[in-house]
């Protein structure tokens, strides 16, 4: 492993650095990648060196990437954003850019690494996340790992053509 | 031995370069190792360039790595920081971060060292620290090397799920002299 920070059962999450640029790039420029995240702009390299440039800076943010155990391999992030300090929640993200691992459960590993390390080393109260109505494996693997639906926005977003509903969805400590 | 600044028993003390960004960065983010740090969060490589970068530019911050004399192998660092000229004190901090070396005496040799040279060669007039309350095997050794408890921080540092108290430690300049036979 590689500078493992937390470790699971299939994979272990570690801080991302330069070298995960390109990665990154081809990931997010991705049609279907692009499409569940929401992203309607295109990043490039430098925008993305900027980014890792300022990661763990502040703290504010973490963003991990995930590695199978076997083999090292870099498939995706998850991360945690904009800590409120007062209201003690953060907006979780995850993205498994390999799209040859989706549906391995690699996804829901890593989300319940990442709520274990909010809740048990942040001390967050409340980890919220934003999903498309049209990601539906995905609903199924935050529901998964206890978060519950607590809003819709009803045609929020435009992709392809069409409006479609912005799910908000939550889980807190207890 | 590689650039050695102090030179002890078991280990020597010298400065930290470039080269050193991988094994700190490993360290940094091994959670049996971080939950005795004040820090929670990642630690990549940048980070630590940084880190090592700014090193030495400021006088009132001693950062040096721990390496055994055996075979060069670095296993850890230690520093004062913020070091006061006014009031001469100073704050200290150290990690063995490889943890095949813990409880094998280095960081209680490196400790003495480095009081040494902050109470001896910076003329310091008290060197302080905090330490988690379940880092039992660290207060141990504070203690054995001359520092006395001196307060708490009630549940301070929220670790492993829940709050933990800071103790704060120090030893003063006579202390140390008289404990050193030296006084």
């Amino acid at each position: 492993m590689q500078n493992p920070f937390i470790i699971g059962d299939k994979i272990y999450l570690r801080p991302l650095d330069m070298e995960d640029v390109d990665s990154f790039v081809s990931w997010l420029s991705d049609t279907e990648i692009r499409k569940y995240l929401g992203i309607t702009s295109p990043m490039n390299k430098l925008g993305e060196e900027k980014y890792i440039k300022e990661l763990y800076r502040d703290e504010k943010n973490i963003n991990l990437g995930i590695m199978l155990k076997d083999g090292d391999e870099f498939i995706g992030s998850v991360g945690l954003h904009d800590f409120s300090i007062v209201h003690r929640n953060a907006e979780i993200g995850i993205v498994i850019g390999k799209k040859n691992y989706w549906s391995k459960g690699h996804g829901t590993e890593a989300l319940r690494l990442m709520m274990g390390y909010g809740f048990g080393q942040l001390n967050l109260h409340k980890i919220y996340l934003r999903v498309m109505e049209y990601n539906p494996r995905a609903i199924r693997a935050y529901e998964k790992v206890g978060f519950k639906t607590e809003a819709v926005f009803r045609k929020h977003v435009y992709a392809d053509g069409e409006y479609y509903d912005d799910i908000y969805m939550a889980v807190l400590k207890d | 031995m590689q650039n050695p600044f102090i030179i002890g028993e078991k280990i020597y003390l010298r400065p930290l370069d470039m080269d050193d960004v991988d094994s700190f960065v490993l360290w940094l983010n091994d959670a049996e190792v971080r939950q005795y740090l004040s820090m929670a969060f990642p630690f990549n490589k940048i980070r630590e360039k940084e880190f090592i970068e700014k090193l030495y530019k400021d006088d009132r911050e001693v950062v040096l790595g721990i390496v055994l004399k055996e075979n060069d192998k670095l296993i850890g660092n230690l520093a004062l920081h913020k070091i006061s000229i006014s009031c001469r004190h100073a704050g200290l901090g150290i990690v063995i971060g490889d943890k095949s070396c813990w409880s094998k005496g280095y960081g209680t040799e490196a400790l003495n060292l480095m009081l040494g040279y902050g109470f001896d060669q910076l003329n310091l007039h008290r060197i302080f620290l905090t330490v988690l309350s379940f880092n039992e095997r660290a207060i141990h050794t504070y203690e054995k090397v001359g520092f006395r408890r001196e307060g708490i921080s009630r549940d301070h540092i929220y670790r492993n799920g829940e709050y933990h108290d800071l103790y704060y430690m120090g030893i003063l300049e006579h202390e140390w002299r008289e404990q050193n036979g030296n006084g």
